[in-house]
């Protein structure tokens, strides 16, 4: 440590492990994909993990271990973003990590989005992680440490495939939001990063491809040859909410194959 | 051992680490070590890297001397080790060199010192370690650019930063060669890490100046920016190739 250094939480030890042990964390969109991969693989490494859905049913025999809780509720509406964290705070007394995984998918060319179509994609996608950043920061804030991770998408730089122009607006979004919250949280320890997945291997991510375009897609365009599954999202989440990605924010953080190259 | 760091899938894997006598190479070797893999540290101070190694956790480890601008030793390096250990899995190009000094005053010789060993060893280590990591169909390339290499460097460090953009594009270039035989390459742009290169040729006001526009407030640890080529290096980046990850404290925000 240095005056240089000043203000740094965690060990230059090299055998520091990740520090997720004892979290309270958060991660919507926990039914299915890299939400589900993502609450599960906190849950192995110690964390307490909530994790949200507003489909119930979905989030049916998701491996928490012993302290994980299930919510279910309807994100893009603010109001229950907020419900969500105060009764995670009335349970758990703190929130160290938010995981915003949640979003909606639709396919629809642009002469026919309408302005339901942009309202409830927007909604549920970007003001749904406004709203919970922002519920979140106020815990993070008060006790000098957090850590947000947002997920955007490689649709955010390429404009999106096969007619998601407003999927990949709001996750253009994404990208601000994140790095607002990032530069607004950073005095109080805090980081926020984006993850910019590509082709993964979800019901969210195959959506519009049969089974022999979605293999030729991702052999023809991505360096590595193959779509990426939601654990390997989840394993770089974890770098970013952990011990490890302490002197990562304001990133963005693509796990694409190669893709983009950007 | 520290049984969380099993995740990172590196126990037995065979590294080497330019740069290993200090700063975010010396720690990149020792977590790497900590987490089982077999290490081969390479530095042009013959001291420094004896040091270093026998600091390590495990056994198995080995020092190099090499002067990184010497192309014939950087190829002989990838042989010898990829000989010694049966195979290559992991290269952390970590090595490099910083003068600060006027734009006016870069000479040929400077420029071609900087040159050689920031951006063309890196080049000739690639290929020669993508060579040796292709028939275990799995390899970890990292190399270390900074953030200068995109805003253009501070302090005089105008050629430094060119060899460091130069880096970024390398690494694309390889990652696309590379990826179809399972081996990612992804560059590591630190920020400002405080190591004794950051320090070289700053006062204590520069110093503080780069401090303050830092928005997490603080030049980073050596080991934190060294955790992030760790994870680079590892399992857990499995779908993450040719990607630029800013260890910065959010100073570039990309």
């Amino acid at each position: 440590m240095s005056e240089l250094t000043a203000g740094v939480t965690v060990s230059a030890d090299p055998s520091a492990g990740f520090g997720i042990a004892g979290k309270v964390a958060l991660v919507t969109g926990a039914a299915s994909g890299i939400g589900r991969a993502t609450a599960e693989l906190l849950a192995r490494l110690g964390a307490k993990v909530t994790a949200v859905d507003i489909n119930g049913s979905g989030m049916a025999g998701i491996d928490l271990g012993d302290s994980g809780v299930t919510d279910v509720a309807d994100l893009s509406v603010p109001r229950a973003c907020d419900q969500v964290v105060a009764s995670l705070l009335a349970r758990e007394r703190r929130l160290d990590i938010l995981v915003n995984c949640a979003a909606i998918l639709r396919r629809v060319p642009i002469a026919q989005v309408d302005a339901a179509l942009w309202e409830k994609m927007m909604d549920t996608n970007l003001l749904s992680q406004f709203a919970m950043c922002r519920a979140a920061a106020r815990p993070m804030r008060k006790q000098n440490s957090g850590r947000i991770v947002v997920i955007s998408s490689t649709a955010a730089f390429n404009g999106g495939a096969n007619a998601s122009s407003v999927y990949a607006i709001g996750k253009g979004g994404s990208l601000a939001l994140a790095k607002s919250f990032a530069r607004q949280l950073a005095a109080y320890n805090v980081t926020v990063n984006v993850i910019c997945p590509g082709g993964i291997d979800t019901p969210m991510g195959r959506f519009g491809f049969t089974d022999e375009s979605w293999a030729a897609h991702y052999a023809n365009n991505v360096p590595l040859k193959r779509a990426g599954q939601p654990e390997e999202v989840a394993k770089s989440i974890l770098f970013l909410v952990s011990d490890w990605g302490s002197y990562v924010t304001g990133h963005t953080l693509d796990v694409e194959g190669g893709l983009m190259l950007r | 051992m520290n049984p969380e760091l099993k995740i990172l899938g590196v126990e037995g894997r065979v590294a080497i680490v330019t740069g290993a006598a200090s700063g975010i190479g010396k720690s990149a070797a020792e977590i790497l070590a900590a987490a089982g893999a077999r290490v081969t540290a390479v530095d042009v101070n013959t001291d420094g890297v004896k040091a270093a190694v026998a600091g390590y956790a495990g056994s198995g480890h080995t020092a190099e001397t090499i002067d990184l601008a010497d192309l014939a030793a950087c190829d002989a390096l990838i042989q010898r080790t990829a000989k010694r250990e049966g195979k290559l899995d992991i290269l952390l190009n970590v090595a490099a060199v910083l003068r600060r000094i006027d734009v006016e005053e870069v000479d040929e010789a400077e420029w071609d010192r900087l040159m050689n060993v920031n951006l063309r060893s890196q080049y000739f280590l690639c290929r020669a370690a993508g060579e040796a990591m292709k028939p275990g169909k799995w390899g970890r390339i990292v190399n270390v650019s900074s953030g200068a290499g995109l805003v253009g460097g501070f302090v005089g460090a105008t050629a430094y930063a060119i060899t460091k953009a130069g880096i970024m594009t390398m690494t694309k270039s390889f990652a696309k060669d590379l990826g179809p035989h399972g081996i990612t390459v992804n560059t590591l742009s630190p920020g400002s890490i405080d190591t004794p290169m950051q320090r070289t040729g700053m006062t204590k006001e520069t110093l503080e100046a780069a401090r303050s526009r830092i928005p997490l407030g603080r030049m980073g640890l050596a080991a934190e920016c060294a955790r992030a080529a760790v994870f680079l290096a590892s399992d857990l980046s499995s779908y993450v190739t040719g990607h630029i990850l800013a260890a910065d404290g959010g100073f570039l925000m990309r």
